[in-house]
């Protein structure tokens, strides 16, 4: 099954129903040097795209979404994978930096509050039922995959959609991370072949949430 | 209907500037010279990690074709000379696979650096659209190959949790390659 469709349908073709405690997002949103302030102008043109301001609030949100679910793995007994659980502890705090650096953006427009709290809809719809009904290190595995095979592609999409060079490049300057979280989860996790991880020469750049995921 | 609207977001499309067509046409050049780097390198390398390369190798060559159709006349077809020029040493001195593959992923960490900086100048759709998503399967080759050089994870995140958006003089692999240093051709 195509992973991104999963994410489109709901989890329980995944790994089935199940939970995720309360989130703990970073409230510091501490702004990365150098991050340019977001726009609230249309990214497109024709005017049907998101915004920029909702843009990086989903992603935000996104980040947000996977520190939780990181701390859930954490929190697991189930893992064994020294892989995987080598990869865990980095991959949280590199998600945490990320979420500070977009909530430099966010902040910046003004009355915007920084973003803490997980994509409702995907923690809600997809990531707290998958972990609840995780059963194996497998399970686990194949989720955390999916997730950031999802959050890069939503850079990707993001990156594209956006109306600024700056904001354009801060947001590859962390998607290109998370490309490489799914490459290292698909090789050393996952075990996939490379047919798998590169279907394409290029990256996929269509928006691979459910439709009510945005955070306006 | 469907046929019209292609037309209409074509009409609509504003027609690339002239810093970007110049920038597809230096991406084409740099593209071109990693996989003349790649076929140098895939000598040192053995079994499984010789098809990955060999992958990515086509990966770098498709790159080159898609920054070339967006180049409007400016690619020239061939590596980039200096980056060719500049890595040729470093190639004859590998000794064994691992310092191949290192050499490979540090080539690939430069790549990606090179496109997070050139997004922060681009503003022709087709083009920045093009690099978007180009930079992270640059950013994904750097990882699996990193993985088969068993790099420890400051090896495989050279730059920390972020991508570098900076260029230099191409001896320093936390940035990308400066155009102004890398001429085409």
């Amino acid at each position: 099954m195509d992973r991104r469709r999963f994410l489109q349908l709901g989890t329980a073709a995944v790994v089935g129903t199940a939970v995720l405690g309360a989130c703990t997002g970073d409230k510091s949103g501490k702004p990365r040097p150098g991050l340019p302030p977001t726009t609230t102008s249309p990214s497109n043109p024709i005017g049907a795209g998101p915004t920029d301001l909702t843009l990086a609030k989903t992603a935000a949100s996104l980040e947000a979404m996977l520190m939780d679910a990181y701390k859930r793995l954490m929190a697991s007994r189930i893992v064994t994978s020294s892989a995987l659980l080598a990869y865990t502890n980095l991959f949280f705090d590199h998600h945490t930096q990320h979420l500070a650096a977009l909530n430099g953006i966010i902040t910046t427009t003004s009355g915007q509050a920084a973003v803490s709290e997980p994509n409702p809809v995907m923690q809600n719809q997809i990531v707290r039922p998958a972990l609840d009904a995780a059963q194996n290190q497998d399970d686990f595995a194949h989720l955390f995959f999916t997730l950031e095979d999802a959050i890069a592609q939503t850079y990707v999409y993001a990156s594209t959609a956006m109306s600024q060079p700056e904001l354009r490049s801060s947001m590859m300057t962390i998607g290109g991370i998370e490309a490489r979280h799914r490459a290292l989860l698909a090789v050393e996790v996952e075990q996939l072949g490379l047919d798998d991880l590169f279907p394409s020469a290029f990256a996929r750049a269509d928006d691979p949430l459910p439709p009510d995921a945005l955070l306006t | 209907m469907a046929r019209l609207e292609v037309i209409r977001s074509w009409l609509q499309t504003p027609a690339p500037v002239a810093f970007d067509t110049d920038y597809a046409a230096f991406a084409e050049s740099l593209e071109l010279a990693m996989v003349e780097l790649y076929n140098d390198s895939l000598l040192k390398l053995t079994g499984q990690n010789v098809a990955t390369a060999a992958r990515f190798r086509d990966h770098h060559r498709a790159h080159a074709q898609a920054y070339a159709s967006l180049a409007v006349g400016k690619a020239k077809g061939v590596p980039n000379n200096t980056l060719v020029f500049m890595k040729t040493p470093a190639v004859q001195a590998l000794t064994d696979e691992s310092s191949a593959l290192s050499f490979l992923v540090a080539l690939e960490n430069q790549m990606a650096e090179t496109y997070a900086y050139g997004l922060s100048l681009l503003t022709s759709p087709d083009v920045y659209r093009r690099v978007v998503t180009t930079l992270p399967v640059e950013s994904e080759h750097a990882a699996v190959l990193g993985t088969e050089a068993e790099l420890d994870a400051q090896g495989l995140f050279i730059t920390g949790p972020f991508e570098n958006a900076s260029v230099g003089d191409g001896s320093d692999p936390r940035r990308g390659f400066d155009m102004a240093v890398f001429p085409v051709g």
